[in-house]
C-alpha cells in the first residue's frame, strides 16, 4: 500500500491559502455578528459571534497542522488497470477506480490553484467522483491522456 | 421529421390531474393565508381556485406530443417553449400507472425515461393519455430495436408489426406473487414503526384542536384512570398501525407479476393504482436480497434490482422490486429465469470470527449512550429506564456482526450485512463495480481489520455497499480480486 506518487510540494501552499480563506470567511461572519451586536443591539448574536470566531481560529490551527500530515500520506498511483488514491494514516483509505469504469476526466483550476500553477483532476465514474487536489499541468494532462486512452481501449461499459 | 406526426393533446381528463397537482402546490398558500383571513375567506379560496383552473387550462392547451416515425416530441411551456425529442432507441424505460377509476376509460399515466442522468425524475411525463399511446410507442420502439442493435441509430422504418415476431423469438417467463406469502410479508413489515410515530403525532395534533374546556374535563378523567386510558390509546395506535401498514402493503403489491420479454423485465402491481415498470435487463447493476428479522423467521425474502435508471426509484426512494416476496429457499430458482447471471442457489458466505462481534456491539452501545445521557440528564431517575436501550443495542450489534458475510463467486462479489435487524445481501457482478476502497483506522491496522466499501450505480446515484471489521487478509483478497481487470 505504500507505492505511489506524492502530490507536488506546492499543494501545501494551496491548502494553506484555502485554510486562510476559510478563516477569513468565518472571521467576517463573526465580525458581522459582533457589529450587529454592538450597533443594532441584537443580544442573541453575541454567542453565535463568539462561536464563529472560535471555529475560525480552531479551524485555521487544525488545517495548518494537518497540511504536512495530509501531504505525507496522500499518494496517487496509476496502474495498468486502475487509478489508486491513498490518504491518511490514522484513518487510512485506499480507493481504487478501475479505468474501465471511468466516464470522464476533468481538469480544472480555480484562482488559488492558478496562482500555484496547478490543476485539480476529477475522475468520474457512472456513480462516483474522485478528486486529486492538485497536479502540475503537464502531469495532469498526461494522466488524463493515459486514463482516457486506457478507458477507450476497454470500452465495454454498459451503464 | 417531427412535423409529419399530428400534434396531440392529452386527454381532457388531465385537467383534473392538473387541478389536483395545482391544489397540492397552492394548498400550502391557502393554509398560510386562510387562518388570518376571516372576512376574505371566500375571496382567497376563489382566487386560488381560479388560478389553479387557469394554469391548468393553459398547461393543457400548450402541452402537446407527437408520435413521429423515429422519435417522440413533447412540446410544453406557456412562456418558455420546450420541445423535447426522444428517439425510440434512446428510451430506457416506460413506466405506466393507472388508477382504478381510469381503467374503464382506458386512460393511464406514462413516464418515459432515457439514459441521461441529469435529473432525478423521469424525463417526460404524459399525465393522462389513452392506453393506445403506449401501445403505439412500444410498437415503434420494438421496431427500432429490431432493426438495429445500436441504440440511437434511427431508421426511417415506422410502425411495422414487429410485436408478434419479437415476442415469439424470446421465451417469456412469468411470475405471480403468492397471496399467502404476500399476507405474511405485509404482517412482518417494520413499516408499522414509522406509522406508529405518525399516528402518535396525529394524536398529538388532534389534542390541540379539541376545545379547551372539553379537554379539561377529559384530563380530570384521565388523571383518575390514566394507566388504563394511556395503554388503551397505545394499543389502539398499534392496532391501527398494523392494519394500516398491512393494507398499504397488500394494495401496493396486489397481484404483482413479473414478466420477461425481449431483454426487458416488466412488473405489474397494485390494487387501486395499477403500476407497470419496464427496464432492460442489461441495466441491472446488482441484485439485493433483503429480509428483516421477522421475515428471516417466516423464511421469506425480497429481491430487488439496482438498476442504472430511475425506474421504480421515483416514489420516495423505492427500489425496483423483482420479487417482492418469495420463499427464501426458492429465491434463486425463481430469479434465474429472469436474470440469467444470478447464482443458482444461495452461496455459502465467509463469516466474521466471533471475537469481531465485539466491535459491532461496542459501536452500537456507544451510539445509544448519547440518547441515554440525554434522558438521564432531563428526566433524572425516570431517565434511567433508557438504560434498557443498551440491551437493544447489544442485540443490534450482535445481529449486524452475525449477518456480515462475503464471498467471491465466479465474476461476482457477494456482500452481506445486517443493519437495524434487516439483513441485506448484494450480488454484484465485477464489471458493475464503479470504484472500491479499503478503509482502516490506525487501531484497526494493529488488529488487522479493515472496512471494504464498494460503489455501485443505483438509479442516478451511488449505492455504497460496505462490510465492516473484516479480517484484513480477506478484505485485501477481495480488493485485489476487484483490481484485476476481467
Amino acid at each position: 500500500m505504500t507505492e505511489g506518487t506524492h502530490l507536488p510540494e506546492k499543494i501545501k501552499n494551496v491548502w494553506r491559502i484555502s485554510a486562510f480563506i476559510n478563516f477569513a470567511i468565518l472571521l467576517i461572519i463573526a465580525i458581522g455578528c459582533y457589529i450587529a451586536f454592538i450597533f443594532l443591539n441584537w443580544q442573541w448574536l453575541f454567542w453565535p459571534g463568539i462561536g464563529f470566531g472560535a471555529i475560525a481560529i480552531i479551524d485555521l490551527i487544525f488545517e495548518l497542522i494537518l497540511v504536512s500530515y495530509r501531504y505525507a500520506f496522500w499518494r496517487y498511483n496509476l496502474t495498468a488497470d486502475a487509478v489508486e488514491l491513498q490518504s491518511g494514516y490514522i484513518f487510512k483509505k485506499l480507493v481504487s477506480i478501475p479505468i474501465a469504469r471511468v466516464q470522464d476526466v476533468t481538469l480544472s483550476a480555480g484562482p488559488i490553484l492558478q496562482s500555484q500553477k496547478l490543476q485539480t483532476v476529477q475522475i468520474t465514474t457512472a456513480s462516483t467522483s474522485h478528486k486529486i487536489d492538485g497536479l502540475e499541468p503537464q502531469t495532469a494532462e498526461q494522466l488524463r491522456r493515459q486514463i482516457m486512452q486506457l478507458a477507450v481501449e476497454v470500452k465495454e461499459n454498459d451503464v | 421529421m417531427t412535423s409529419e406526426a399530428p400534434k396531440q393533446h392529452l386527454n381532457p381528463f388531465s385537467l383534473f390531474y392538473y387541478a389536483y397537482k395545482g391544489i397540492l402546490n397552492w394548498g400550502i398558500f391557502a393554509l398560510i393565508a386562510l387562518p388570518s383571513q376571516r372576512t376574505n375567506f371566500w375571496v382567497v379560496i376563489g382566487t386560488l381556485l381560479s388560478l389553479v383552473i387557469i394554469i391548468g387550462l393553459l398547461k393543457f392547451f400548450f402541452f402537446t406530443f407527437q408520435i413521429g416515425g423515429d422519435m417522440i416530441t413533447i412540446n410544453s411551456g406557456i412562456f418558455v417553449k420546450r420541445h423535447t425529442h426522444i428517439p425510440y432507441g434512446r428510451i430506457q424505460t416506460i413506466q405506466r400507472s393507472q388508477w382504478f377509476f381510469l381503467k374503464p376509460l382506458h386512460l393511464e399515466q406514462l413516464k418515459i425515461e432515457t439514459a441521461g442522468h441529469e435529473s432525478h425524475r423521469p424525463e417526460v411525463t404524459l399525465p393522462v393519455v389513452s392506453e393506445s399511446v403506449r401501445e403505439e410507442i412500444e410498437r415503434k420502439r420494438l421496431a427500432v430495436k429490431g432493426n438495429s442493435t445500436m441504440p440511437g441509430l434511427t431508421t426511417d422504418q415506422s410502425a411495422k408489426p414487429a410485436v408478434d415476431s419479437s415476442i415469439s423469438i424470446t421465451a417469456t417467463h412469468h411470475y405471480e406473487i403468492n397471496p399467502h406469502d404476500l399476507n405474511v410479508f405485509a404482517l412482518t413489515s417494520f413499516g408499522i414503526l414509522p406509522l406508529m410515530g405518525v399516528l402518535a403525532a396525529v394524536y398529538g395534533k388532534i389534542q390541540e384542536y379539541i376545545p379547551k374546556h372539553f379537554l379539561n374535563t377529559v384530563t380530570k378523567e384521565i388523571i383518575s384512570q390514566s394507566i388504563l386510558i394511556i395503554s388503551g390509546i397505545v394499543l389502539l395506535i398499534v392496532i391501527i398501525a398494523v392494519v394500516g401498514s398491512y393494507f398499504s402493503l397488500v394494495q401496493k403489491y396486489y397481484k404483482f407479476t413479473l414478466t420477461s420479454e425481449s431483454n426487458q423485465l416488466k412488473t405489474y402491481q397494485g390494487l387501486f393504482q395499477r403500476k407497470s415498470v419496464t427496464i432492460p435487463i442489461n441495466r441491472i447493476q446488482a441484485l439485493r436480497v433483503k429480509q428483516n428479522v421477522l421475515r428471516q423467521w417466516a423464511k421469506i425474502s425480497t429481491v430487488q434490482a439496482l438498476a442504472a435508471s430511475s425506474a421504480g426509484d421515483d416514489d420516495k426512494g423505492n427500489d425496483m422490486m423483482i420479487l417482492p416476496v418469495i420463499k427464501t429457499h426458492d429465491v434463486f430458482n425463481q430469479l434465474k429465469p429472469f436474470v440469467s447471471w444470478a447464482p443458482d442457489q444461495f452461496i455459502s458466505l465467509e463469516r466474521l470470527p466471533k471475537r469481531h462481534y465485539f466491535y459491532f456491539i461496542r459501536n452500537a452501545i456507544l451510539w445509544t449512550l448519547i440518547p441515554i445521557a440525554g434522558c438521564i440528564y432531563f428526566f433524572r431517575l425516570w431517565g434511567a429506564f433508557s438504560l434498557l436501550l443498551l440491551i437493544i443495542a447489544f442485540f443490534l450489534g450482535w445481529y449486524s456482526s452475525s449477518n456480515t458475510g462475503w464471498q467471491l463467486h465466479g465474476d461476482q462479489l457477494i456482500m452481506q450485512s445486517g443493519w437495524l435487524f434487516t439483513r441485506t445481501e448484494f450480488i454484484i457482478p465485477k464489471k458493475n463495480v464503479q470504484s472500491f476502497s479499503l478503509n482502516q483506522s490506525i487501531w484497526m491496522s494493529h488488529k488487522k481489520l479493515a472496512h471494504l466499501r464498494v460503489n455501485v450505480r443505483h438509479g442516478n446515484h451511488n449505492e455504497q455497499v460496505e462490510i465492516r471489521y473484516v479480517p484484513f487478509k480477506d478484505a485485501e483478497k477481495i480488493f485485489n480480486w476487484l483490481r484485476i481487470r476481467n
